[in-house]
């Protein structure tokens, strides 16, 4: 493959890189329990939730960063950051209209056209411009159909009592030193309830932002679908060229009751640094759904193709009997890039399934690993598990590791991991360059046929553009 | 620093002693042990709080304060019970120290040396100076083993021998009940010179009695296009505990085959670590469990691809009954510019109980690209529809069973290509089958 190509492919920058100037309201920098109480205070929250983030605050002084991941980065100064940054309020909107015209070009700009979308995809997006949601469209044909979907502030007020009843039951508050700052200090997010038996009429969808220069974007999401409920959620990033290291901390619970279905979809495509490493998001992230009921489903699906650090495991913990699990994931880590994701799949229902697929792409200095556990509890009779991860590497100097986990304590139980390492066959390269396809269609054809398992779950809009991030994010790595 | 050891945990109390009764040896030996127990020390008795030590529950023995095993009282123990055919050269241990009536070395072919560690010592201490200077990383029990061994075994094989028959080293273990728990700790070498081949047959056996720890550290030299063929038998007591830290230098083209059969032990850990760093090195790695009872087996084996063109292939199969755990955490690491690694690692295990519980991690860490690793982990029980096809023919539920654990097992017998012991290990096989098939 000529060298040439490769060079130019790798010097490609980053193309979401651009920032707007949005006027924001922000708290003082560093953290302590003042600053909790004014986040509260300005999201105007009920006691009891002033009281959780309270209780996360403190319990969050006592833990250690975790160190076990494979991701190296200089030591992260929790004093250093900004824990809330809002565009300055405004008056309630009617239409897209009366959106600051430059949000809304911001949003042009990333290719998310808001009006088009509602006419033409029939998604309703509930956009997050750094942490406050700005404007959520669709929000009267859900209502129609009983389906909430609205920012977690919104949610806080309106529907206290189903917050009080969810937040943090699937990863509560003690969770991990991550999750426990984002419960301390989580700004919005976006939040769904699906009603029983209601299949939602469309699928959800939010775009994140990072914005605001030092800004740790704490984002909380919260899914709860009723009996026999189902609804597929989509997530999307993208974030401007930045030279300091950003902090992001986010959590997702998701809850199943019985019979109901639960697909949660993202692509994230963080600022992942320059081809030097320098800059670039740091992304921990806590995701988790509980399959609450009998014959609940679960499904994550993720194309993670930015950010500095990954630091991600989206887990099911299949509680219902014969609930099901499954986690697709693509990790691609480029240039600098380390990701260090998986799953954990915790069966504790009789028969109950979990599926597991996950390709990691390795190019340029980028180190890739897939860390999964799959725990077959002693109740969990007839479970089945079927694991798969398999590693791509482009290049001599990037490193793909698996750290797969089984336990096992019921006999009943059947549970399959298969792993494989290689690189792109010399002979598939020979075969599709001498049909005319340049080095890097034809990278871009391989790799893409690798990620095509996990692709073929994504809702048709993300998928064409999974194919796209992966084209673009891989340039510079054929080899 | 003897105060420091005993201040840990009872299992540790006999390690002052221990260290007490260790025999006078060269300036660089004192030393050396003195380094390995100092690293012991900042290591820490391993618990279950460390990750290599998770599924292992350490706290079982912890409570046990072993003491320094004597000579066994009744002579021969464990005679006539070696799984092993008489035929072969063969190093006899009692307790951890070699007896030199029960060793039959006399036919051994010019350029071989088959020793006692301490006897090798006494008479060619610089030429071992290299390697037991070496302190092991990573392994606290290896420390400990490297600070406090009293004997061992040492093979050497000069340039170009090859053996006529195996070489057996039998270890056997018989606690004097009245004295109470007792430990050995040993520490091995086997080094073969470029083009040397060899056979070695190393098997563990313990008597009842009294828990008996045995805690050793094997060394393994390979150079350039050498072979060793490394087959290990272990059948411990019901109350017998084995740490054992195998590690493994295979040169350019040399090839290294290790069986394990573990038919036994309250708690067995098994540390292998197989370092290819020449260019095209192999090795092979088997391995095959039985457990019943509350047995406990934890295998942690890391390969590591330092050299262009290494092999490795790894099979590693369990049948868990009763209350029995198997541990599998095997790691291939392959080092940077390792291109042309061929890895494969595969752990496959039968549950044949409601409470037996597995463990296993097979890992990657990869810095090469063109390489081909692939690992796999299975974890099921006996399939109903083989079941219902073998009795479907007319043959009994239990016998169904057998049959089919047996065949699971016997996948790792034929792969061991010395006949004789081959035959007594499906034999010691089908001996196991019966309590599995009742307690399913």
């Amino acid at each position: 493959m000529a060298n040439q190509d490769l060079k130019e492919l790798a010097d490609r920058e980053y193309k979401y890189g651009f920032k707007s100037e949005i006027e924001t309201d922000q708290v003082p920098r560093g953290l302590n329990e003042e600053t909790v109480r004014l986040i509260s205070k300005k999201k105007e929250e009920p006691a009891f939730m002033l009281a959780w983030r309270l209780k996360a605050y403190k319990h969050w002084l006592g833990m250690t960063e975790p160190t076990w991941a494979a991701v190296h980065y200089p030591k992260i100064d929790y004093q250093n950051v900004i824990y809330y940054s809002a565009p300055k309020a405004k008056k309630k909107l009617n239409s897209m209209d009366e959106v600051d015209p430059e949000i809304r070009a911001t949003f042009e700009k990333l290719g998310i056209p808001l009006e088009e979308q509602k006419m033409l995809s029939n998604v309703a997006v509930d956009a997050v411009f750094d942490s406050v949601s700005v404007a959520t469209t669709f929000r009267k044909t859900l209502a129609e159909a009983g389906v909430i979907f609205c920012s977690f502030s919104d949610a806080v007020k309106e529907y206290p009592e189903l917050l009080e009843k969810y937040l943090g039951s699937v990863v509560p508050y003690t969770d991990n030193f991550f999750a426990t700052l984002n419960s301390a200090v989580f700004s919005d997010g976006s939040f769904c309830y699906i009603p029983k038996g209601v299949k939602c009429p469309m699928e959800l969808s939010t775009y994140f932002r990072i914005n605001a220069k030092d800004t740790g974007q704490f984002e909380r999401t919260l899914i709860v679908a009723d009996e026999g409920a189902s609804v597929s959620y989509l997530e999307g990033c993208t974030a401007p060229m930045r030279d300091e290291n950003q902090l992001h901390a986010a959590v997702v619970e998701l809850v199943a009751m019985g019979d109901a279905s639960i697909k949660y979809s993202t692509i994230q495509n963080w600022y992942p640094g320059d081809k030097n490493g320098k800059g670039g998001i740091y992304n921990f992230v806590t995701k988790r759904g509980k399959c609450a009921g009998a014959r609940s489903k679960i499904s994550w699906t993720q194309v993670e193709t930015g950010s500095a650090i990954t630091w991600k495991y989206p887990s099911c913990i299949l509680l219902g009997d014969e609930s099901v699990g499954e986690f697709y994931s693509v990790a691609l880590a480029n240039h600098y890039q380390q990701a260090d994701t998986g799953t954990k799949m915790i069966h504790i229902g009789k028969n109950t399934k979990s599926t597991i697929i996950s390709k990691g792409i390795s190019a340029g200095h980028g180190q890739n690993a897939y860390r999964g556990q799959v725990r077959i509890a002693k109740s969990a009779v007839g479970a089945r598990n079927y694991s798969q991860c398999d590693s791509l590497l482009l290049g001599d100097e990037c490193g793909a590791h698996t750290f797969p986990s089984l336990e096992v304590k019921n006999t009943s139980a059947t549970v399959e991991h298969e792993a494989s390492t290689s690189k792109i066959g010399e002979d598939q390269l020979f075969y599709l360059r001498q049909r005319g396809l340049s080095a890097e269609d034809a990278v871009g054809m391989i790799v893409n046929g690798f990620c095509k398992q996990v692709f073929n779950e994504l809702p048709l809009e993300f998928a064409v553009e999974a194919h796209k991030l992966m084209n673009i994010s891989l340039e510079g790595s054929v080899g | 620093m003897t105060a420091t050891l005993s201040a840990a945990p009872a299992f540790m109390a006999g390690m002052a002693e221990a260290y007490a009764a260790v025999p006078e040896g060269p300036q660089w030996l004192a030393a050396a042990r003195a380094a390995a127990l100092a690293s012991f020390e900042t290591q820490g008795a391993p618990t279950s709080r460390r990750e290599d030590w998770r599924f292992t529950p350490i706290e079982a023995i912890a409570s046990i304060s072993y003491r320094c095993a004597g000579r066994p009282e009744r002579r021969g123990a464990g005679a006539g019970k070696a799984l092993c055919p008489l035929a072969f050269h063969q190093i006899v241990l009692e307790n951890g120290r070699l007896s030199r009536e029960r060793s039959v070395l006399s036919g051994l072919p010019k350029g071989v040396t088959v020793q006692g560690m301490a006897e090798a010592l006494a008479d060619s201490p610089d030429a071992l100076r290299a390697f037991l200077e070496k302190v092991p990383k990573g392994l606290p029990f290896a420390a400990l083993a490297a600070g406090l061994f009293r004997d061992g075994v040492f093979i050497r094989l000069g340039r170009g021998v090859r053996l006529d028959r195996p070489i057996h080293i039998l270890e056997s273990s018989a606690p004097d009940a009245s004295r109470g728990p007792a430990m050995a700790h040993l520490r091995s070498l086997i080094v073969l010179e470029p083009g040397a081949e060899a056979e070695v047959v190393e098997e563990s056996l313990g008597e009842p009695g009294a828990p008996f720890w045995s805690n050793a550290l094997i060394e393994v030299e390979l150079g350039e296009n050498s072979g060793l063929k490394h087959y290990r038998l272990q059948r411990e007591a019901h109350e017998g505990v084995r740490s054992l830290a195998t590690l493994v230098r295979v040169g350019r083209h040399a090839r290294y085959e290790s069986h394990v059969f573990t038919l036994g032990g309250a708690l067995v850990r098994k540390d292998l670590r197989v370092t290819l760093d020449g260019e095209g090195a192999h090795c092979v790695l088997n391995g095959l469990s039985l457990q019943h009872g509350r047995e406990i087996v934890d295998h942690h084996t890391l390969v590591s691809h330092e050299a262009i063109g290494g092999t490795t292939r790894q099979l590693y199969k369990a049948v868990l009954d009763e209350k029995s755990r198997f541990v599998f955490d095997g790691l291939i690491a392959v080092r940077p510019g390792a291109q042309k690694t061929d890895a494969q690692v595969y752990n496959r295990n039968l549950l044949l109980s409601e409470d037996a519980s597995v463990n296993t991690n097979p890992e990657f860490k990869i810095y090469a690209d063109d390489v081909s690793c692939k690992h796999g982990g299975t974890i099921g029980q006996l399939s109903p529809e083989a079941l219902f096809y073998l009795r479907s023919r007319g043959i009994g539920e239990g016998e169904a069973r057998r049959l089919l654990v047996y065949a699971f097992g016997s996948e790792m017998v034929e792969r061991v290509k010395l006949e004789p012991l081959r035959v007594a290990l499906a034999a010691a096989l089908r001996a196991r089958m019966p309590e599995a098939a009742e307690a399913a």
